[in-house]
């Protein structure tokens, strides 16, 4: 065979790639655009106590006027992953020691006459990949909780408004179940009523987690004892920190945050172990062969135990034949 | 008795699969099932007692109808089920369908065969699964009950419910806000009943149950090649769980921490259901590979173990050839041994001699027969019955000798047409010789049987219960009457005239012709015969009745009985001792030049029966002898018996001996010089046999 030893012929890697990968990718997408950026999906109209003390926390602003606004946050935790596993999987492909193991794990996929896909394409494409339809899934996760739940936010009553002297407000324990007592702004109204779980808290921990397994089950340097363990808490305290400054802000409860970290991990930690393997090759080889060998002991073993039942009547018959004959 | 035995046998690897599925896993769902019953839908278990503060804001929520709950119970458990149920169907369907390219992973489970039917890794796995994810279920709602019973939390709308009487209560709710009495006045009891069960909220644990069995099958089936396939259906029933269980918070069924608890609890079973009872829903390495090739090396060693004991039966050499084979045969001996005897001693040709409960007309009873069907033999059957096996090797040269002598001594003072005897037992020797078999080659199969029994151990059996005589039986394989093939008659027929032959040397021998008989089947030394047997026989010889007697000392004759059941195979009953002599024939087989000899011989068999009272025999010589050697004593006295009666027979021309004949054979005549000629032409056809055999 021409093709070297690393490398393999394959012709479904195109068409599985562009068939399942990319439309999975695009529905996740178009599901993400459409719960972020649309009205499809109606929140769920919460009731609440007009004399809630944890609803009557003070309005922090708008989301830009946060200290970690939206932008920045998406653009950081987005692209810290993918930096981090671009230069990781570039350094460890130029790398000599480390681009042996990488080839001894991962093949170069030829596909057609031309098309070389060697292993560092691969492993980035995969990765980042994975990692951002993590994204987008973690999106969609938190907004479906959130729309379906339609938590109160802590500020909802400050941007609410209610009429206190009212009927409806009145006492102390009546419950509003409708949201029409509010006077407020109806957009600000309507974001305060996304608050569980925390969007930035889960997707700010699906990052951090996601980098930190990378760089946990990548890079094994020996030289260098505090630059991994560095690079960890220090991706993993940022994402803590801005859960934390949403609840110190006044923009979710503690709960919400809570929740959002144990969304996002659960996301980063079922893609990162589940689907790309801790971050190695597609070779689970050896395991695959181990299966194999059991199966060769009770082919020996086992069916003399029984044959000589099975056989017995038969074998009486044509050895009485065989005698008299 | 082996057809059954077969039959329930040869499913042997799969015999657990039906009963352990009826037995044990329907049993545990049904009463799963009925548990769950009594809890969810009956009153018979009351909620704990919990009181309550007044005017809890936390258990005043809006009460939200069952009817108009977003996803009520039945919904619940039917998408909880269904879903499931259904991704596993497709997703088995699609390995079973992508087995050949799956192979190695998922989808390397084979076949069953059990009661008769087939089931195909598709339908076993796609049982299994299902039926875990039931059980899961049902166990899920379980737990889930009797946590809910046992706190009997509040529901969010508790109070709305309960509108609980504050006023009935002596003091007011400013001094004691806590209320423990049941002050509800709410009219709906069941609103009420339902708000005390809450924790864990029954909507996640099973919600949760079902998205994480399902997410790990496919986890654990979706192959590696696509990278977002799993991950998509594992969040999008992620999702379902979660909104289905957020949905009792925003309906204020529940609190938020049921909620969580319950997805903690169900995908806590789930885990543990999908790790341990269903292995990951992976084909099991340990059992399945165990089921599969076992059942195609066991069809293997089948075929294997035929080939062997045919090339055993067929010749000596092959087991030196072939250990493997041997060892193989050897525990298969001694399987069968335990099993079926009757089979076994039907399989080789053996001399049984074994011993009827019944008095058989108070005779030992030396029956060849080529067809013995169970009627005739009951003690085959009966397991309580003792078997005594002994192989009689028979010397050709020996016999034949033996019967030459014997005729030069019988022909003097007999009128007797010796070569219409001669004739008539040429065709039919030829006859039964051009059919098949050499029967010299036949001997040393069996005597190699007999050496590798004699090795294995203790393989006669002797009936150590007085009272039942004896009795020398040759069994032929058609006794089952299930392969009577063509060629069978012909075998029968051989092997019929071998025992002839030994009939005839047995017969053939007075006092000193046994002797020399006897020493020489000790010279042979094939023979293997428990010491019991041989006390018996001196006991017998003690008794000073017949030489060969029934341990029972019951009766004192002995029969040699050649019984044919088939056309053409005559029916010899041979009684020395005290017995009646009884020669059965079936002429009705005779046909072609043999016709008139065979009538002759049948008429013979049939109508002639000494019956012979004097116990003095020379056998009782041959008895002392057996008492010296009682290795081969049973053999001794096979031949003790026979040659005894014959001599007897022959000797003393049977003074006593009732002639049963039919008119129309040999009209007139001495009735003991008929006799004795009669015997004569039987052993002069019997030994032209050997002669054209040899």
């Amino acid at each position: 065979m021409a093709l070297g030893n690393n490398t393999q012929r394959s012709y479904s890697i195109i068409p599985c790639f562009i068939f399942v990968e990319l439309v999975i990718m695009a529905g996740t997408i178009l599901l993400a655009y459409y719960f972020e950026c649309t009205d499809t999906f109606q929140v769920h109209i919460q009731g609440f106590f007009c004399q809630d003390g944890e609803l009557m926390k003070p309005y922090p602003g708008t989301e830009e006027e946060s200290f970690i606004s939206p932008l920045v946050l998406y653009c950081v935790l987005a692209s810290t992953p993918t930096a981090i596993i671009f230069i990781g999987e570039i350094s460890m492909y130029f790398i000599k020691s480390t681009r042996e193991t990488l080839i001894v794990q991962e093949k170069t996929i030829l596909t057609g006459e031309c098309c070389y896909l060697n292993p560092l394409l691969r492993r980035i494409i995969r990765f980042i990949g994975v990692f951002a339809f993590g994204l987008f899934a973690t999106d969609i996760f938190v907004n479906a909780g959130q729309v379906v739940t339609g938590n109160l936010a802590p500020y909802f009553l400050t941007v609410c408004k209610p009429n206190y002297t009212g009927n409806d407000c009145r006492a102390h324990h009546q419950f509003i179940n409708n949201g029409n007592i509010c006077t407020g702004d109806v957009e600000v109204i309507e974001k305060a009523r996304r608050s569980f779980p925390s969007k930035h808290a889960a997707l700010s921990i699906y990052s951090a987690l996601y980098a930190t397994m990378y760089i946990t089950s990548t890079i094994k340097t020996k030289s260098s004892r505090l630059a991994k363990p560095v690079l960890c808490l220090g991706t993993l305290c940022a994402a803590f920190l801005t859960g934390l400054n949403r609840v110190s802000e006044y923009r979710n409860h503690c709960s919400d945050v809570i929740a959002g970290f144990i969304l996002g991990s659960a996301v980063a930690l079922f893609l990162g172990i589940c689907v790309v393997h801790n971050f190695r090759g597609t070779r689970g080889a050896p395991s695959k062969l181990k299966p194999e060998d059991p199966r060769g002991v009770p082919l020996m073993a086992f069916p003399r135990v029984e044959s000589p039942l099975e056989t017995l009547s038969a074998q009486n018959h044509s050895a009485s034949m065989t005698e008299v004959t | 008795m082996i057809s059954p035995k077969e039959k329930s046998k040869a499913p042997k690897d799969s015999m657990t699969l039906l009963p352990c599925f009826y037995f044990v896993e329907l049993p545990i769902v049904a009463s799963s099932i009925v548990t769950l019953y009594f809890l969810e839908l009956t009153d018979l278990f009351k909620p704990a007692k919990v009181g309550f503060q007044c005017y809890d804001r936390a258990l005043s929520m809006p009460y939200v109808e069952t009817n108009e709950e977003m996803i009520p119970l039945l919904m619940l458990l039917s998408l909880a089920f269904a879903a499931p149920a259904a991704s596993i169907m497709v997703g088995e369907g699609i390995v079973y369908c992508l087995q050949s390219k799956l192979k190695g992973r998922g989808g390397a489970e084979g076949s069953i065969n059990a009661g008769g039917c087939n089931f195909n890794s598709f339908l076993r796995r796609t049982v299994r699964f299902v039926g875990v994810h039931v059980f899961g279920l049902c166990a899920t709602a379980l737990v889930t009950d009797v946590i809910q019973l046992a706190t009997g939390y509040h529901a969010p709308f508790f109070l709305t419910v309960c509108k609980p009487n504050y006023t009935l209560l002596g003091i007011s709710c400013d001094s004691n806000p806590y209320i423990t009495q049941d002050i509800c006045s709410g009219p709906d009891q069941h609103a009420i009943l339902s708000a005390r069960k809450t924790f864990p909220s029954q909507h996640a644990t099973l919600s949760a149950f079902a998205a994480v069995y399902v997410s790990m099958y496919f986890n654990s089936i979706i192959s590696d090649s696509t990278k977002l396939l799993k991950p998509i259906l594992v969040f999008a029933f992620a999702i379902a769980a979660g909104v289905c269980g957020l949905t009792q918070i925003t309906q204020y069924r529940s609190h938020p921490i049921d909620v969580y608890v319950g997805f903690l609890i169900g995908s806590g079973i789930a885990a543990y259901l999908a790790y341990h009872a269903v292995g990951n829903f992976r084909a099991p390495t340990e059992k399945a590979p165990a089921q599969v090739p076992a059942k195609d090396a066991l069809r293997a060693l089948t075929q294997r173990g035929h080939d062997s004991v045919y090339h055993q039966n067929k010749s000596v050499s092959t087991d030196e050839l072939n250990p493997q084979t041997r060892l193989d045969e050897v525990n298969r001996q001694v399987q069968r041994e335990k099993n079926s005897l009757g089979s076994l001693k039907r399989a080789s040709v053996d001399v049984d001699l074994l011993a009827p409960r019944s008095p058989m007309g108070k005779e030992n009873m030396v029956t060849f027969s080529n067809t013995l069907p169970r009627v005739n033999t009951p003690s085959l059957d009966d397991p309580a019955r003792r078997h005594m096996t002994i192989h009689v090797p028979v010397d050709a040269s020996r016999s034949k000798q033996l019967i030459t002598e014997w005729k030069q001594k019988s022909l003097e003072g007999r009128s007797m047409t010796l070569a219409e005897e001669a004739g008539r037992a040429a065709a039919e020797a030829t006859g039964g010789e051009d059919d098949d078999h050499i029967p010299p080659s036949l001997y040393p199969t069996v005597q190699a049987r007999t050496a590798e029994r004699a090795a294995m151990g203790p393989r006669v059996l002797i009936q150590p219960r007085p009272g039942a005589s004896q009795l020398v039986h040759i069994p032929e394989e058609s006794q089952g009457n299930v392969n009577l093939s063509p060629n069978s008659s012909s075998a029968v027929r051989a092997k019929w005239m071998m025992m002839a032959e030994k009939g005839a040397s047995q017969r053939v021998a007075n006092p000193p012709r046994l002797m020399q008989v006897i020493a020489m089947s000790k010279q042979q030394g094939l023979v293997t015969v428990t010491p019991k047997h041989s006390e018996t026989s001196s006991s017998s010889t003690s008794s000073d009745s017949s030489q060969y007697r029934s341990p029972s000392e019951r009766d004192s004759s002995s029969i040699v009985t050649i019984d044919a059941h088939a056309p053409h195979h005559p029916v010899v009953h041979l009684s020395s001792g005290n017995g009646p002599w009884e020669w059965k024939a079936a002429s009705k087989g005779a046909d072609g030049p043999d016709a008139y000899e065979l009538n002759e011989m049948g008429k013979d068999y049939r109508g002639f029966r000494p019956t012979k009272s004097a116990g003095v025999s020379p056998g009782s010589s041959v008895s002392d002898i057996e008492q010296d050697e009682p290795r081969y004593g049973s053999v001794a006295t096979i031949n003790v018996a026979v040659g005894g009666g014959e001599e007897s027979l022959l000797g003393t021309a049977s003074r006593e001996s009732t002639l049963r004949r039919k008119p129309a054979s040999l009209a007139g005549g001495e009735k003991d010089g008929q006799a004795d000629s009669e015997t004569d032409n039987y052993y002069k056809k019997i030994q032209a046999n050997r002669r054209f055999k040899e």
